[in-house]
């Protein structure tokens, strides 16, 4: 039987385990001083904020459990895994791009890629776009805002 | 006020204040037409451009094109029948009709008319209204504003998403973020891990451009992988028979209370936190149809439809200023946008606004009524313009979004750093927006976080931490008891 609540089930796992991540290693590593002057320490919104999400994702578990007995609609997860990955290689790529090639080779790949990934079949127009746009824009924030992209 | 507000026409009757709200328009309207994108996008992408301008010329701007983008969905929802925006959703359900039996224009300019004057009746009850409520908010202390956002979040997680759960633990997320940097109090680097970039806590705009606009973006263009381009019914080369196009102005006035209503109801749900402008939208196109002598024509081209979702949707704009003038509390995104760009402009939200630039804030109302002239002239003069917009595939326009969002980003401290930011944040809202986690919530948890803990602290440091000293001050008793009873209400109705 698929699964209503998987994805609440997921979603709540991953972020209680980011809290505890944050109260267990970020909070207590990431902030020096324990108690800050007139009584509170800096450190108490960041784990009252951590505290909250964990209970509350740890309530969204137990909810998407409830859900389970009676649900049988698709879940997501698998797209939103999938969509998740390619977006992370994506943006590793542009990074990387925009480090080492620089913004216009970059804008130009991103453009071009992605059109026509996405159905865009006139080259033509694809090819002026993605050439255009960023020499365009490129141009602009140098002269415009005497700023020069990467 | 009345001289403050003759003191802020001066102000904003320049050439350039004109001209970036004639851009502002211009811009929002143009991505407000283009479907799947909307005046938010447009707001979180053209933020950074602000930077360049004044304060009054960034927010004026800014408005602009909030303006723009809220009423330029309408285009294609007429045209296409494919909402431009959500808030634009029920202009379809008449606009098209209208269409179809030849009369677009017409119903562009039913549209375009009631947006204005929507808009116009908002932002007189915004002025009308900010001073009264500044007033009030000026009695709080950091208590009482504790308080205040306490309740501000809870309205947001509860009507914002259909689980409160997730609204919470969005809101909180964001509060947590926001901590990062350096402590408010006694300077301590919190969770910087030895990045100087770090000390600033993250960039509000690479924060909003990356879970707002660029996660939408890359949703939709995840989404278009694989699948055929659709052609909206009524695209390029459809059939449509040549019908009225003219729109008198006593036939548009004739329709005086249902732009009267929809106003209020738009204006209402503008002034509290997280309701939404497609709620305002939906709920004034309901109230018309029940009104109606015909409700059965509502949805075959009945103009009163798009009256209803028109003039409601664009009287949200000036009323969500309403809570982040006197309070510093965004209604909805486009507002805490809005209040980032003043926090970049150096000046804060909240009461003390209107006493320490009140000048601005005046010159502000009235580059708004301002800026409803304009956009009657600029959306008229468009028409023909935003019609061909409206019909240019996604697949060019969304990669050239993403190429704008690392732009905008960069742009104000030419920082990789932020460009990376900016890219982590896209992929949280992207898994966000297909787990049902509001996205909005974790922006505003964090553009309010920093106002939350340094009241909180405040708080304790001034009642040296006992906690009995709520049953003291009623404003935050009554806050705190609403907050309650808004959780509840929505874990009520999740339960349903």
């Amino acid at each position: 039987m698929l699964l209503k609540g998987r994805n609440d089930i997921i979603a709540g796992l991953f972020l209680a385990v980011i809290a505890l991540g944050a109260l267990f290693w970020v909070i207590p590593f990431g902030i020096e001083t324990s108690t800050g002057s007139g009584g509170m320490s800096p450190k108490f919104v960041p784990q009252v904020a951590a505290v909250v999400v964990l209970v509350l994702s740890l309530l969204l578990v137990v909810n998407g459990l409830l859900q389970t007995a009676t649900a049988t609609d698709k879940p997501e997860t698998g797209n939103t895994f999938v969509y998740a990955v390619i977006w992370s290689v994506f943006c590793l790529v542009c990074w990387f791009g925009l480090s080492t090639l620089g913004f216009i080779v970059t804008s130009i790949a991103v453009i071009a890629v992605w059109g026509f990934w996405t159905g865009a079949r006139e080259m033509l127009v694809l090819a002026a776009l993605s050439v255009g746009v960023p020499i365009v824009i490129s141009l602009g924030t140098r002269f415009v805002f005497s700023i020069y992209l990467p | 006020m009345i001289d403050q507000l003759v003191s802020g026409f001066q102000a904003a009757l320049t050439f350039y204040n004109l001209l970036f709200i004639v851009a502002g328009l211009v811009l929002g309207i143009v991505i407000g037409v283009i479907p799947g994108l909307g005046s938010v996008t447009a707001m979180a992408v053209l933020i950074p451009v602000t930077f360049y301008m004044s304060p009054l010329s960034a927010i004026a701007f800014l408005v602009g094109v909030n303006k723009g983008g809220t009423s330029g969905g309408a285009v294609p929802a007429v045209l296409l029948n494919s909402p431009g925006t959500p808030e634009s959703a029920a202009s379809a359900l008449d606009g098209y009709p209208m269409t179809r039996r030849g009369e677009p224009v017409r119903a562009m300019k039913f549209a375009l008319y009631s947006s204005v004057t929507g808009d116009m009746i908002s932002d007189i009850l915004l002025i009308l209204l900010v001073v009264p409520f500044a007033a009030i908010a000026l009695q709080f202390g950091p208590l009482e504003l504790s308080a205040v956002l306490i309740f501000a979040f809870t309205l947001l997680a509860g009507i914002s998403s259909l689980s409160p759960l997730k609204g919470l633990i969005a809101i909180f997320g964001g509060v947590f973020l926001a901590t990062i940097g350096l402590d408010p109090v006694d300077s301590t680097a919190r969770m910087t891990f030895g990045q100087i970039r770090l000390y600033d806590g993250l960039s509000l705009s690479a924060v909003a451009i990356g879970s707002l606009a660029l996660a939408s973006v890359a949703g939709q263009l995840l989404e278009m992988i694989g699948r055929r381009v659709e052609h909206a019914d009524g695209g390029p080369g459809a059939p449509v028979k040549p019908g009225r196009s003219a729109l008198p102005v006593s036939e548009f006035v004739g329709h005086w209370k249902t732009i009267i209503r929809a106003a209020l109801i738009g204006s209402g749900v503008g002034m509290l936190p997280g309701l939404g402008v497609t709620l305002a939208a939906f709920l004034s196109y309901g109230a018309a149809k029940r009104a109606a002598d015909d409700p059965d024509s509502f949805g075959t081209g009945n103009p009163d439809g798009i009256i209803a979702t028109e003039a409601a949707n664009s009287a949200v704009v000036g009323a969500n200023l309403v809570p982040a003038i006197a309070l510093g509390i965004p209604g909805n995104v486009a507002a805490a946008l809005l209040i980032s760009a003043f926090i970049i402009h150096g000046i804060v939200p909240g009461p003390f606004m209107l006493t320490m630039h009140g000048d601005i804030i005046y010159a502000l109302f009235a580059s708004m009524l301002l800026a409803n002239g304009l956009h009657l002239i600029v959306g008229r003069l468009g028409i023909p313009i935003w019609a061909l917009i409206s019909r240019v595939p996604k697949h060019y326009v969304l990669p050239v979004v993403v190429v704008l969002c690392i732009t905008g980003v960069y742009l104000p401290a030419q920082s990789m750093f932020d460009i990376a930011v900016m890219l982590a944040f896209a992929l949280l809202g992207l898994i966000m927006n297909r787990t049902g986690i509001p996205v909005v919530c974790l922006v505003i948890g964090f553009i309010l976080g920093g106002l939350f803990e340094t009241s909180m602290r405040q708080s304790v440091l001034l009642y040296k931490g006992n906690i009995n000293v709520i049953w003291s001050s009623p404003i935050a008793l009554v806050f705190l008891f609403l907050s309650i009873l808004v959780i509840l209400r929505a874990i009520i109705r999740s339960r349903k």
